[in-house]
């Protein structure tokens, strides 16, 4: 089905795009017919619309927006998954609670909310991983501390037996069976 | 099913294929029905949309892991009927 064209004539159609979506962003909540015309006099609209043709516009509007939100929609999860590619981020959860924040607030008309709340994520992702990398390098230092004070008591052990075997064998008092005896004490 | 409700089961759609697999919550995809009517609909024909949407097997739903918010996706069967339409 495709929709009916709008009538050259019609009201509001002579208006720029930006400034029909102005008029319909600020008025359309609002009573018919005085609060309507003077928000369009506010806005700068010279040619007030008759009732008939106000609702007329209100309507094509609605579907516009409608169709308009499906491109928010869709420029949301590209920004989302843009922005989480950017950041590096792996998680397939993450990515997809990007997503539907982005896409949460796209469809209450909030695009630039959308791509905040990514950002803001993506930040965060950010920060957590370098903590994450942070820690990993703490543990590393940790490990390579410990392997370091192994290495200093494994020689300090040696060093130890290495001066006992020499004080044993300059011992003049010893014969050599006590020697003997005592290398084997030390050396196990 | 007439022309405007078929504009507006269509817009339903695209909005679902556009959220992709993340997919929409049901009140949203109920306020773009009523945008995509044009006029304001009441509960009772946003329902209805709702109601041929599902029924036909067009959308499903899942629970989201973190919120655990139940959203509504398109399906193969409503991509078929999105392309046919």
């Amino acid at each position: 089905m495709t929709d009916p064209k709008t009538r050259v004539d019609a009201w509001g159609a002579d208006l720029p795009e930006q400034k029909r979506w102005e008029i319909y962003d600020t008025c359309q909540a609002l009573p018919w017919p005085k609060a309507v015309a003077d928000q369009l006099e506010a806005i700068g609209v010279v040619r007030l619309p008759t009732r008939a043709s106000w609702y007329r516009f209100l309507a094509r509007m609605r579907k516009a927006d409608a169709a308009r939100r499906v491109e928010r929609v869709a420029q949301s999860v590209a920004e989302a998954q843009a922005v989480a590619d950017k950041a590096g981020i792996k998680a397939a959860v993450f990515v997809e609670t990007l997503k539907t924040l982005a896409i949460d607030k796209a469809m209450t008309g909030d695009d630039k909310a959308a791509t905040a709340l990514a950002s803001a994520a993506a930040a965060i992702w950010d920060r957590a991983q370098k903590e994450k990398e942070l820690e990993l390098r703490a543990a590393a230092q940790q490990t390579k501390d410990e392997q370091l004070k192994l290495a200093r008591e494994k020689f300090e052990a040696a060093e130890r037996r290495e001066n006992a075997a020499r004080n044993a064998l300059g011992d003049n008092k010893l014969t050599d069976a006590d020697k003997l005896a005592k290398m084997k004490e030390i050396f196990g | 099913m007439d022309a405007i409700d078929k504009f507006v089961i269509k817009t339903a759609l695209e909005t679902l294929r556009a959220a992709g697999g993340a997919g929409v919550k049901k009140p949203a995809l109920l306020q773009q029905i009523d945008l995509a009517a044009g006029s304001p609909t009441t509960d009772e024909q946003r329902e209805a949309a709702f109601s041929l949407l599902r029924d036909r097997g067009w959308i499903t739903y899942h629970y989201e892991p973190v919120w655990h918010d139940q959203r509504w996706t398109i399906t193969e069967r409503g991509m078929t009927a999105l392309e046919a339409m």
